[in-house]
């Protein structure tokens, strides 16, 4: 019968299991930093909606009309801001492991945001509808199980957010938000939201994965400009 | 959210955390006081051949340099059925050998082919030495290497002892990365070896005890891996098994990555069919620290590989994929694609959780590879970077792909021979 030592291995574990803890800590400090980098941005947001629709009431003022050009301009920066917060709130709620009701929360207030934002982007095609020949796009998506396709349908809207840049405005909503902001469940509602993923371009609904060729087919009549419109009609 | 990935990600991760925190306890531990055996007692050197021409004079070359007297050494060349000059070249040069010095003996033996351990068992007939060795007809052991093995006989439960094994002359990238992986197996066999955990006596130049081997029955055929069979049943006998750390034997490593494959595919199907012969050894206390860690670790170790080659693969894809598709959507104009993009990242977007975890592994695995360094009594070349690079970051993973070719093997019954 041999001799082992049964404190090695319990050190072992102890040792371990420290190391691993640090990590699960490590993790949550990240989550509370990613939280915390939010709520900042959060505020910037709604400064940015607030300033947005103060300039579009001066906009209705015809002494103001001919500042169309420098409010897309800032509107153009602050949606971008925004989408791009949006994609990483996304993938940090995805990583989240301690932090997730705090991560619901803001995707809360990012989608109340979009809607905002499009809210502005539908009045700003009325008050400056010379410098607005841009899309908007309402994009419906759910998670893996529910939506296969979601990934690839987010794939061929990044690609038309680099090609087209400000000519197209895409809002995504993730539909499981439903149940904590009425808000999605009113728009699921109003364009009669069944499947995943589903396109809603300026208020059409397209249910079912678009691809390259349908969606230039879908955009290619939706522009004034011969410029945009040589980008995606061919 | 929390996946079943993350969930298969942390356990891998405990697993392999808990085994390295382990070894480097071992490694603290102070270094066992070895008895050393005095005098040089005679030893039967067993030269196993198959298809060796070429191989087999040098292999005899080496023995013949080894600094231990002549009189005391008896070899034992074993040709198993070659279809080349294995025998002749062997006849003729035992002759030299036999007339330019005194040897206690030196036989060359014939046999149908029947596979190495039949070879063995019929050499070891003919062995009246209290010692022998087997010595692969690839291998060149170092001039010193015999005399330094024998040294370490002084406990008389030692049954076996192995030497270091080094790559000859490494001529390409695949050799140089084996060059490195024999080195971190040195230092990971000198760890081991404070807790009696020994699993394998490998061919080139290990040392028995020729009264327990007889007394254990021998070698058997042990599914190609005879070696790796005859040192379970040592410890399973409860003798021991050491390494000698100062004793190198070059041995010549797979120039191919198929033979390589070949070779590798070969030692872990036997390690796994031999571990399965051998269960009731698995967590059984009655074999100490190689009962209860070594054995079920080697086990896992196979497991864990195939896992982390998964989530891995799982990774890389679910990072490439969308840029692919993207790609496809530029019609594969990687330029516009790249002029298009643009790069928005920001510190909280690094997943401090997982480069905490690639810090801590790649940190532990530099400092084991600077402490087999040291006790290989090499210094680190700039001109082995690049192997070594590949060593560090995709051998594993070509390991992995040989278990996941073991696994497939032991499940659809294929027969493994010594060509598979």
């Amino acid at each position: 019968m041999r001799v082992f030592q049964k404190r090695r291995y319990l050190f072992a574990f102890i040792i371990t299991a420290a190391i691993f803890f640090i990590g699960f800590f490590f993790g949550f400090l990240m989550d509370i930093q990613r939280a915390n980098y939010f709520t900042d941005m959060n505020n910037v947001e709604k400064l940015n909606i607030r300033s947005l629709e103060l300039q579009q009431q001066f906009l209705k003022d015809n002494t103001f009309k001919n500042q169309c050009s420098a409010f897309r301009f800032m509107f153009d920066k602050a949606i971008v801001e925004l989408e791009n917060n949006r994609d990483r709130l996304d993938n940090y709620n995805e990583q989240s492991k301690v932090k997730q009701a705090d991560f619901e929360l803001l995707m809360r207030e990012y989608t109340i945001s979009q809607i905002n934002f499009l809210s502005i982007a539908n009045n700003l095609k009325i008050s400056c509808a010379n410098s607005s020949d841009f899309v908007t796009v309402l994009y419906f998506y759910s998670d893996q199980a529910t939506c296969p396709s979601c990934d690839n349908q987010a794939t061929v809207l990044d690609y038309y957010k680099m090609h087209l840049k400000q000519n197209i405005l895409i809002f995504a909503i993730n539909e499981k938000l439903d149940k904590s902001e009425p808000l999605v469940a009113l728009l699921k509602n109003v364009y009669n939201i069944t499947s995943y993923p589903t396109l809603v371009v300026e208020n059409d609904v397209y249910p079912g994965y678009v691809d390259k060729n349908a969606m230039d087919k879908i955009l290619c009549d939706r522009y004034k400009a011969n410029e945009t419109r040589s980008l995606i009609c061919g | 959210m929390i996946g079943w990935i993350e969930i298969v990600q942390d356990i891998v991760y405990f697993f392999s955390l808990y085994y390295v925190v382990f070894w480097v306890l071992v490694l603290l531990d102070d270094e066992p006081v070895q008895k050393k055996l005095k005098g040089q007692p005679e030893v039967s050197i067993l030269i196993p051949a198959y298809n060796e021409e070429g191989n087999v004079i040098p292999t005899l070359k080496s023995v013949e340099a080894l600094d231990y007297p002549k009189n005391k050494i008896a070899v034992y060349i074993m040709d198993d059925g070659s279809t080349d000059n294995t025998y002749k070249e062997a006849l003729a040069y035992s002759k030299l050998m036999l007339k330019n010095h005194d040897y206690k003996r030196v036989v060359v033996i014939t046999q149908k082919n029947k596979g190495k351990y039949a070879a063995m068992n019929a050499a070891l007939k003919m062995v009246d030495t209290e010692f022998f060795a087997s010595l692969d007809a690839d291998s060149m052991p170092k001039k010193d290497a015999l005399k330094k093995i024998m040294e370490c006989f002084g406990d008389e439960k030692v049954a076996g002892v192995s030497p270091v094994m080094k790559v000859y002359k490494p001529s390409n990238t695949l050799q140089t990365i084996q060059y490195f992986e024999y080195l971190v197996n040195h230092f990971y066999k000198s760890v081991i070896k404070k807790l009696d955990s020994i699993h394998v006596l490998p061919g080139p130049l290990s040392v028995y005890r020729t009264a327990v081997v007889k007394k254990l029955g021998g070698f058997r055929e042990a599914h190609k891996t005879e070696d790796m069979e005859l040192a379970m049943r040592i410890q399973k006998a409860q003798y021991k098994i050491t390494q000698c750390n100062d004793a190198f034997v070059y041995t010549k490593a797979p120039y191919s990555l198929k033979s390589l494959y070949r070779q590798r595919h070969r030692w872990n199907y036997g390690t796994f069919r031999n571990l399965l012969d051998y269960k009731k050894m698995i967590f059984n206390r009655k074999y100490g620290d190689f009962g209860v860690f070594q054995l079920p670790m080697i086990m896992l170790s196979g497991l864990l590989g195939i896992i982390v080659l998964g989530l891995l693969s799982h990774a890389f894809w679910k990072g490439v994929r969308p840029f692919f598709r993207l790609l496809q959507l530029y019609n594969y104009n990687i330029i516009e694609l790249i002029r298009q993009s643009s790069m928005n990242i920001i510190w909280l977007d690094i997943d401090l959780r997982s480069l905490i975890t690639f810090m801590i592994v790649f940190g532990l695995t530099l400092m084991i590879m600077w402490l087999s360094f040291r006790l290989y009594k090499q210094k680190y070349g700039l001109k082995t970077t690049l192997p070594f690079i590949f060593y560090l970051f995709f051998y594993y993973l070509f390991l992995a792909v040989v278990w996941l070719g073991v696994f497939k093997d032991y499940i659809i019954g294929t027969k493994v021979g010594w060509r598979k």
